[in-house]
């Protein structure tokens, strides 16, 4: 099968920088593929160009099939932003039917999309009243309800106690095993373990691509936090070299 | 979760054309109904000022019939600009706007929704602070009260599409809050309400004669002094309605769907740009990948250090910080118990400027939904 995401030569400026040098890769689809970085390292900034919102400097951005962002993706390519963007003044279920509205899906749908992400009983409170775990929860349920065929999050489990993280990342594989594509965004490593493929990325720049088990090997740890070290050390050496 | 059809052969449901424009009306609108203080003001505020220009001008009746009648216009054209425009700014500070342009929501569909919802709002004020104005204060016209109400209508709607359309420009609040000495004063100073249009200098005239608050003005003047709707007044009225649409059709162009920077992302100024040097192995410590290191200063300062990688390990500080924010921050996580500052911009910030070692717990990539400081950009 094709992928689902392909990148070919992205650079990516902002204001006056550099953020993401030449990255090529491809998502393959119905997985769930971690982008993996510390803070700054460009992920948020890669995943506005996956959707079609970030100007890029050059290269090519294809999601299924298309360009990024063209006309046709849009409903096809959920986005949940890192910082939850719902309307604070409505409650979780006006924010759901409004999306629900431009998805072109009905109310019921709306309703089940907020069972989905745990948040029933708090479907009449306005969101600005919500915890900031919850508010994550509201915004993606707002993207489940377009029912993506890729679906784009950004470090979606920040600031959920562990509980709920391992809920969501069982709800991300459920969503994958449905043909579902995920690209899901973490700068801490312990989530790195859940994804079916591991992207790296420090300072824009692609340090491995590859699943966990093979990013074990290379590295010869178990631990991929130290496995992550490990390539860095080695592309450092190389730099050096 | 929500299907248990196969994506791949799902037929996708696409929202009616139209159907997308009712969706955000009724959002908005949905918006203003959980906010009753807002629209008490709305409804509210202009029949008061109203009524204190009454209070003003007791001894001189015909001068209060003269300056209510222009407020008519004034008032749900400045009120509606700046409600707009703020809210308009709000979705896009609060990364709203930039999640609907990656919806199948076309542009202009948020703006005519967003048009009609305070459009109604509007409508509602005007028609408040007609029914004051000529049941309570004695406000008179020789024509009849519906061409008052449709004029105030028709000149709200041409504030609600200017606020639209100025506030794409806008970059914060205060800026926004700027557009209406800006945009809004100098069409009340030069509309005919302080110095009547032919006492005007030449030049002065010249300028009203571009400015579509002039004509909402005339056109209520009109009412005022005509018992019958005038060609003038529907002429007047249709260079407002004209000006409204001509605002709302140039509104979505500036709204652009790939920015360079998404606008008013929390906590993400200038100064927090990286330096992105390659950071060294420092001997003798734990030499885990430290995050993009921020640079002293954005610019030419982030690109010099950019190329020339230094030993950091003299220079790295620690910030102790609240656990809530550890945990957000925590890269690299576990090993160490404080985190670098220079994993959260606030706190690397504080700690060049001063010895401020104490981090607000303020981070990015906080999952508290709490801002950051007010964009600087
Ligand atoms: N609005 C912006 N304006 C200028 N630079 C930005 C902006 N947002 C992010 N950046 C810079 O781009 C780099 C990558 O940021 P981002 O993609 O948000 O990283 P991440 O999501 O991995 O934390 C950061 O170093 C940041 O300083
Ligand atoms: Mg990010």
């Amino acid at each position: 099968m094709d992928a689902a995401v392909t990148v070919n030569h992205l650079v990516v400026d902002r204001g006056r920088h550099r953020v993401l040098h030449d990255l090529s890769f491809q998502i393959p689809p119905g997985q769930v593929t971690g982008l993996l970085g510390p803070s700054g390292s460009g992920k948020s900034t890669l995943m506005r160009a996956l959707v079609g919102v970030q100007v890029v400097r050059s290269g090519e951005v294809t999601v299924l099939g298309r360009p990024a962002g063209s006309a046709a993706l849009r409903s096809r390519v959920g986005y949940v932003t890192q910082s939850p963007s719902v309307y604070a003044d409505l409650t979780v279920r006006e924010n759901a039917r409004f999306f629900a509205a431009l998805y072109g899906v009905g109310a019921a749908a709306a309703d089940r999309a907020v069972a989905d992400v745990g948040l029933a009983d708090a479907a009449g409170q306005l969101v600005r009243d919500l915890s900031g775990g919850q508010m994550g929860r509201v915004s993606l349920a707002c993207a489940l309800l377009g029912r993506p065929e890729v679906l784009v999050l950004d470090e979606p489990t920040v600031g959920l106690d562990p509980v709920l993280r391992v809920e969501l990342w069982e709800q991300f594989h459920a969503l994958a095993d449905r043909g579902t594509t995920l690209l899901v965004s973490s700068h801490v490593m312990d989530e790195a373990g859940r994804c079916d493929r591991l992207l790296l990325l420090r300072e824009g720049r692609l340090l491995s691509d590859s699943t966990p088990a093979e990013l074990r090997a290379r590295t010869g740890t178990d631990d991929l936090e130290e496995a992550f070290l490990r390539v860095v050390r080695e592309q450092q050496a190389e730099v050096a070299a | 979760m929500s299907t248990t059809h196969p994506v791949a052969t799902h037929v996708r449901p696409h929202a009616a054309p139209g159907a997308s424009t009712l969706a955000v009306t009724g959002r908005v609108l949905r918006q203003l109904r959980h906010d009753p203080r807002t629209i008490a003001l709305l409804l509210v505020v202009p029949s008061l000022l109203l009524a204190l220009m009454d209070a003003l001008w007791t001894e001189q009746p015909q001068v209060f019939n003269r300056v209510g009648l222009v407020m008519l216009a004034i008032f749900p054209f400045v009120v509606m600009f700046l409600v707009t425009s703020i809210a308009m700014l709000r979705e896009r500070t609060s990364g709203t706007l930039e999640r609907l342009l990656t919806t199948p929501l076309p542009r202009p569909a948020l703006l005519l929704g967003y048009g009609a919802g305070f459009g109604l709002a509007a409508a509602l004020q005007a028609a408040g602070t007609t029914a004051v104005g000529f049941g309570l204060l004695g406000l008179q016209t020789a024509g009849p009260l519906g061409w008052v109400v449709l004029i105030a209508m028709v000149d709200a709607v041409l504030g609600v599409a200017l606020g639209l359309l100025c506030s794409a420009f806008a970059r914060s609040e205060f800026q926004a809050v700027q557009f209406m000495p800006v945009v809004v004063l100098p069409q009340v100073f030069l509309c005919g309400l302080l110095v009547p249009r032919d006492q005007m200098a030449g030049w002065l005239q010249a300028i009203s004669d571009v400015l579509p608050l002039t004509y909402a003005v005339d056109a209520l003047q009109e009412v005022g002094s005509h018992p019958a709707a005038t060609g003038r007044m529907w002429a007047d009225l249709a260079v407002v309605a004209g000006a409204a649409v001509l605002a709302l059709g140039l509104a979505p162009a500036p709204l652009r769907r790939r920015t360079s920077c998404a606008l008013g992302r929390p906590g993400r100024a200038a100064a927090a740009a990286p330096g992105a040097v390659p950071a060294t192995p420092t001997p003798g410590t734990a030499s885990w990948p430290r995050p993009g290191r921020r640079s002293p200063s954005a610019g030419t300062t982030a690109r010099r250090s950019g190329s020339s990688p230094r030993p950091r390990g003299s220079t790295r500080r620690w910030c102790t910080t609240t656990s809530a924010a550890r945990k957000s921050c925590s890269w690299p996580p576990s090993r160490h118990r404080a985190i670098p500052t220079s994993c959260c911009p606030p706190c690397s910030r504080a700690a060049r400027r001063s010895s401020v070692r104490t981090c607000s717990g303020w981070c990015s990539g906080s999952g508290t939904g709490r801002a950051g400081p007010p964009g600087s950009r």
